[in-house]
């Protein structure tokens, strides 16, 4: 049995789940689909299944006896994406990489392995990225892009040309990043979010938060009257 | 033999050079009988080979034999596209027109030639002038009339709306649909920044960003 934990119950794991079995077979060709199981693996207590698929603790989930067993953190939040994956390598479970048959990888793209990448995603050509990478659905990133470990880019998120996304980095839905010049890339610091809908016109300090059109950096107390990460 | 050539290495010629078979395959069978080489052309490349293709200078380009060579011109901005294949097609050579793979065409009339198709749509009772440029997740809904070297950048949706030649509508813009008998007019050289908001008519050579849009500057219309 080869088994495909994914890590948390949210609508990235739900998200995660439908390109699970495309992902397997990927990974194992040949595999008949009753060869594969696929579980959530939650800390939460709850039901016991979603969608017809069992919910496991991270101790029960490490205990299954398995032929192969894989992990994929479905987290959107990328500092317990990091916390997820890292526990489980030190399990001895390996990443799998999850990707919908819709998605487009062109040519020339290294990407580090435990990506989500959900329906109608275009990497486009001369793309590096990070490992543990999420996207969420319809995003498009462009040619010359370097994206770092642990980035997340909500729905609809677009990110042209020439630009250098650094680790832990979060694009929510919509928000857009204009394009850097060869010699003089676009750069989104570590840790920075970029919030719904804002359209990044140049470069953004680590740790900041930017919304609107063109965006501003926030205060994401003010702005959400509270601390939100 | 026969050389399709994909002018521009830089951000639209990789998205678009993989989907050469495809769109053959569907709209130049005859094209694709004949085995054709893929070819970037770009004069001011480092490397002779680019992403699996061999990347040749203009010049040697324009030393091939024009009746056994096709082209297309990967450059966002429409008056390079406007220059580049005007010169490409004195000389002889064809203008041939790119569909993405996932791409959808009905258009009222066929689309001018050198169009470049991305993951996109083109909707019923539109027209479609000479080297529209669009790139992924587009949609030129009905009623829409683009003139000649447009670029529709990706995640835009238009409807009922004219856009004039050279004009671009840059990623995630929103332009209001116009009505049936009063389109939207987007005016002829007019650029609409990334994620800009628009619900009036754009003037000839506006450069408009931001939500609500502003008029950045005034672009001189030749």
């Amino acid at each position: 049995m080869i088994v495909l934990g994914i890590l948390g119950t949210g609508i990235a794991a739900r998200t995660a789940m439908h390109t699970a079995t495309h992902s397997l077979q990927l990974a194992h060709p040949g595999t008949d689909d009753e060869g594969f199981q696929v579980v959530f693996v939650s800390q939460k207590p709850g039901t016991s299944t979603l969608g017809g698929h069992d919910i496991m603790s991270a101790a029960e989930f490490c205990a299954l006896e398995a032929e192969t067993k894989y992990f994929n953190p479905a987290i959107a939040d990328s500092r317990h994406r990091k916390q997820a994956a890292t526990l489980m390598l030190h399990q001895g479970v390996s990443p799998l990489s999850l990707s919908d048959p819709s998605t487009l990888i062109l040519p020339d793209v290294t990407m580090e392995p435990g990506w989500l990448l959900p329906y109608l995603n275009t990497l486009n050509s001369n793309v590096r990225i990070g490992k543990y990478f999420h996207a969420g659905v319809s995003t498009t990133v462009s040619h010359h892009n370097e994206i770092g470990d642990y980035v997340t880019f909500g729905h609809r998120v677009a990110c042209s040309g020439n630009a250098i996304i650094e680790d832990h980095v979060t694009i929510c839905t919509g928000a857009m990043v204009m394009q850097g010049k060869p010699d003089k890339p676009t750069r989104i610091g570590e840790g920075a979010v970029i919030h719904a809908n804002a359209i990044v016109i140049g470069d953004v300090v680590p740790g900041a938060h930017m919304a609107g059109n063109p965006a501003k950096p926030v205060d994401p107390i003010q702005l959400f009257g509270g601390e939100p990460w | 033999m026969v050389t399709i050539g994909l002018i521009g290495i830089g951000g639209v010629g990789p998205e678009f050079m993989p989907q050469i078979p495809w769109s053959l395959e569907h709209f130049n069978p005859e094209l694709l009988q004949q085995n054709p080489r893929l070819v970037y052309v770009e004069s001011e490349s480092e490397t002779d080979h680019y992403a699996g293709h061999e990347v040749m200078s203009l010049d040697d380009f324009k030393a091939l034999p024009p009746e056994e060579t096709c082209f297309n011109v990967g450059i966002a901005d429409g008056s390079a596209r406007k220059h580049l294949s005007e010169e490409l097609e004195s000389h002889g050579f064809g203008l041939l027109g790119i569909y993405h793979s996932r791409s959808q065409c009905l258009a009222h009339t066929p689309p001018g030639p050198g169009i470049l198709l991305g993951r996109a749509g083109i909707s019923v009772n539109s027209t479609v002038g000479r080297s529209l440029l669009v790139l992924g997740a587009s949609l030129i809904g009905q009623n829409c009339a683009l003139g000649d070297y447009v670029t529709i950048g990706s995640q835009v949706c238009i409807e009922h709306t004219h856009v004039g030649d050279f004009a671009q509508v840059w990623n995630g813009a929103i332009v209001t649909p116009g009505t049936a008998d009063k389109p939207r007019r987007i005016g002829q050289g007019a650029i609409i920044g990334m994620g800009a908001y628009i619900d009036e008519d754009v003037p000839d050579g506006a450069v408009m960003v931001g939500n609500p849009s502003r008029e950045l500057r005034r672009n001189p219309v030749s």
